[in-house]
């Protein structure tokens, strides 16, 4: 039996193999028994007949009757096996036998020795005929029996041995069979669902337990670290979901704080890069009233251009700083967002495409009498740059561009409908069109169908702005059939004031001696040059400390400044410390704090109590002339 | 003769005895050859010896438990010294065996089995009523022994010699004579036993 055969097999093996030996070796013994009781038995049975003859014999031998010897010894064919018999007399001659018939030559001429031999198949007897009262022997009785009768019986014995082993083997192999299950069965069951789950790692599965001994304490053992593998596998899965969720929300807020920190950085660089331009355009159109309606036109656009730019690079921020920006809600026609917003991206849809061998149209379909509403132009015409820009994308091989407004009215009476209605402005593309999931997670930040090319941020700020204005969003898009991206924007309550066109400037402060620090040249020079355009006397210091010795020269000539203006961001002496140094010799001059950071650097409410103001960059000439109109000039 | 004696011829333990038996022997060689019966009566002389082996007697035959079993022979002995022969150092029990002789007119009644001999053939009658009522088994060879009274006769058949017993005789006077002895036997009664 090798190691590996089965459990149930072994167990059939034990149990046959145990009952079997025990039937042969107690037939074994049983035969061995009667084979040696069978030859005393044999010869006690040869000597009680012989005792019996011999009796019988006395009388016969004593008075010489042949007649009644042959008589007496022809009882013994009553004894089947007895073969041959035969009387000797005192003299040991010959004196009758049995059969009758038998030839003389058959038997021995005289007696043998007294006693029982076996010879060949035969038990030999000779016995001693005596009468009892008598001491003198009157002859001899020979017995012969054929012992052969007697080996049959033996071998009857041994049949009947064999069969008796074999209906027991038969008898125990169908007990065994259902007596090996109460111990097979469990460890099989055990087996079964130990493959289980060794195989498919389903750690839910059960052993059955089929009985309360030392195998059902087996089972229920296995069980219950089954059981445990479980519950830990399963606070395992939750940790590692936890962990993995916690991770992604890392991550995501990892990458928030990195688009915030590089839009920070970007913003500050770009309000820096476009603060002269904004100064000296504003500054233009102020002072040179010669300029031709066209310059005047186009420096206009220029201008909203860069307060559009400003305007964007101040929203990169809510990104990371996820704070709400105070909006300052204006009527804005959204009419009028639109053609600037088909001027505006031109080039893109225009010129580029074309040179790509791309034919892109743009089709305004517009209200002609559309109610204004309240809202921020710059977002929402930043909003609308983007689905433009959404829409050529869209269109590889190019297309039509529909820029369509509309009003939406409520499902009201007609008396109330404007009221309830909606300014509906839309953009519609005939590209490539959006799948459901697509257009179901388009508005999800960092989603982007366009690879490496795109943020993921344009529909998320689109949809920022939407929400600001609590507006709705529609898209209807179909792969194939083009992409309708609805912006529905509420109609204000009231009767709005119409556009005002251009906001009157304050008037120009009264001169003063004013101290400018930057450590960018040009935006130093171009703000130099239109405060000093206002009649300012303005000393422009390249830095921080330049700003402070100045500051401090001043004073010791007895001209001290009337306002101090500095950069915020500026190498080795920033305009906190400036304003610090400056407040602590001389508390009541003004502080005014220009910087590129915006609000998310410096907003109003946190400004350090050295600054008295703070201005973003770029700063604008109205803002310049209201600070500057609260400064009392020390001298006039 | 010791050295014919058949009831000796297997006995070892007789060595001793057959020295002396056989230095008598040579000192009586000549009146011994004179004295060898017949083949008939040396069967005969072992029939009487044997006969005490089958019959046994009731316990006032004897004066005690120790006392011989006396086997007697009247008138003219026809065994010679071969009777005496058969029985020396022979026992039944604790009895050992005597041979007696006697002549007509000696009180018999001192023994257990009496042969009369054919030389008192004539005196048959008055022996076997001199001995009514007594425990002995009388032995004779008359053709009339059994209807005067005797309790076995020998018989000569084919040269076969055959007993031939009166039971009921043998039973009134006490005597119980072994089954087996009967098997070989011939049963009757003193009235219709013939010759």
């Amino acid at each position: 039996m090798s190691s590996s055969t089965p459990i149930r097999q072994r167990l059939m093996t034990m149990i046959l193999g145990t009952s079997g030996v025990v039937l042969l070796v107690t037939c074994a013994g049983f035969l061995s028994y009667e084979f040696l009781t069978f030859r005393q038995t044999a010869i006690r049975q040869l000597a009680t007949l012989g005792e019996i003859v011999a009796a019988n014999s006395t009388a016969a031998l004593a008075f010489d009757n042949e007649d009644d010897a042959t008589e007496i010894l022809a009882a013994v064919k009553a004894e089947r096996h007895i073969v041959a018999a035969c009387l000797y007399d005192r003299m040991g001659r010959l004196f009758s036998r049995y059969p009758a018939t038998a030839p003389a030559g058959g038997f021995q001429a005289a007696p043998g020795r007294d006693g029982y031999r076996f010879v060949g198949g035969y038990l030999e007897g000779f016995v001693p005929v005596v009468q009892v009262r008598g001491s003198q022997r009157l002859g001899t009785l020979y017995l012969r029996s054929d012992m052969g009768a007697m080996y049959e019986r033996l071998r009857l014995y041994g049949g009947i041995a064999l069969i008796v082993v074999g209906i027991s083997s038969l008898a125990a192999y169908i007990l065994s069979r259902q007596l090996q299950q109460q111990i097979s069965r469990p460890i099989l069951a055990l087996v079964e669902t130990a493959t289980a789950v060794s195989e498919q790692g389903n750690y839910s599965v059960r052993a059955r337990k089929l009985g309360e001994d030392e195998l059902g304490v087996l089972t229920d053992a296995f069980n219950h670290m089954l059981e445990r593998i479980q519950a830990q596998n399963l606070a395992l899965q939750q940790a590692y979901d936890d962990l993995r969720q916690t991770q992604q929300t890392i991550m995501q807020q990892e990458r928030l704080r990195a688009v915030g920190q590089m839009a920070s950085g970007i913003a500050h660089d770009i309000n820096n890069a476009i603060s002269p331009a904004f100064i000296l355009v504003e500054s233009l159109l102020e002072r040179e009233p010669a300029l031709s309606h066209r310059t005047r036109e186009y420096l206009g656009m220029v201008q909203r251009a860069i307060e559009d730019v400003a305007q964007t690079v101040s929203r990169l921020r809510e990104f990371y700083r996820q704070r709400e920006p105070q909006l300052t809600l204006a009527p804005v026609s959204l009419n009028q967002v639109a053609e600037q917003v088909a001027d505006l991206t031109r080039a893109r849809w225009g010129d580029m495409s074309l040179q790509r061998g791309v034919v892109i149209s743009l089709k305004r379909e517009l209200a002609p009498v559309l109610p204004v509403i309240m809202g921020v132009d710059s977002e929402i015409r930043e909003a609308l740059i983007n689905l433009i820009f959404n829409a050529i994308d869209a269109m590889p091989e190019g297309g039509v561009i529909t820029l369509r407004t509309r009003v939406e009215p409520g499902a009201r009476a007609p008396a109330e409908a404007a009221a309830a209605g909606r300014v509906v402005i839309e953009v519609s593309d005939t590209g490539v069109g959006m799948d459901a999931e697509t257009a179901r997670r388009c508005l999800e930040p960092f989603f982007t169908t366009k690879g490496e090319r795109g943020t993921g941020l344009g529909l998320a700020m689109v949809y920022g702005t939407v929400q600001r204005h609590g507006a709705l969003i529609e898209i209807e898009s179909a792969v194939g059939r083009g992409t309708t991206l609805r912006l529905l924007f509420p109609l204000p309550p009231a009767v709005v004031q119409p556009l005002a066109e251009a906001v009157e400037l304050p008037p120009r402060a009264a001169p003063l001696q004013l101290l400018l620090v930057d450590d960018d040249p040009a935006l130093l020079a171009s703000l130099r040059q239109t405060l000093a355009d206002d009649g300012h006397e303005v000393f422009a210091a390249a830095g921080g400390r330049a700003g402070l010795a100045a500051f401090h020269a001043a004073r010791t000539e007895g001209r001290p400044f009337n306002a101090v203006l500095t950069d915020l961001g500026m190498p080795e002496v920033d305009g906190f410390r400036l304003a610090a140094a400056v407040k602590a010799a001389s508390p009541e001059t003004p502080v005014f704090l220009l910087t590129g950071w915006g609000q998310g650097v410096a907003p109003e409410g946190d400004a350090p109590a050295c600054v008295d103001r703070v201005l973003n960059k770029p700063p604008r000439l109205r803002e310049l002339r209201e600070v500057l109109n609260l400064v009392r000039p020390r001298r006039s | 003769m010791a050295l014919l004696s058949p009831a000796r011829g297997l006995r070892c333990r007789r060595l001793a005895r057959w020295f002396a038996g056989a230095l008598l022997g040579l000192a009586l060689t000549a009146a011994a050859a004179a004295a060898t019966p017949s083949i008939e009566y040396q069967i005969k002389a072992v029939f009487l010896f044997n006969f005490a082996q089958f019959v046994e007697w009731p316990p006032s035959a004897f004066r005690d438990a120790r006392s011989p079993l006396v086997i007697g022979v009247v008138g003219e002995d026809p065994f010679g010294n071969y009777l005496d022969e058969a029985v020396r150092g022979e026992r039944i029990g604790d009895r050992p065996l005597v041979v007696r002789r006697y002549h007509r007119g000696d009180d018999l009644t001192g023994c257990h089995i009496l042969f009369i001999s054919r030389s008192e053939d004539s005196a048959v009658a008055s022996i076997l009523a001199s001995l009514r009522g007594r425990s002995i088994l009388t032995v004779g060879e008359a053709d009339g022994f059994i209807r005067e009274g005797g309790i076995l006769r020998f018989i000569t058949e084919n040269h076969k010699i055959r007993l031939r017993i009166n039971v009921e005789a043998a039973r009134a006077v006490g005597l119980t004579i072994s089954s087996k002895l009967l098997r070989p036997a011939t049963i009757t009664t003193a009235d219709n036993d013939r010759d």
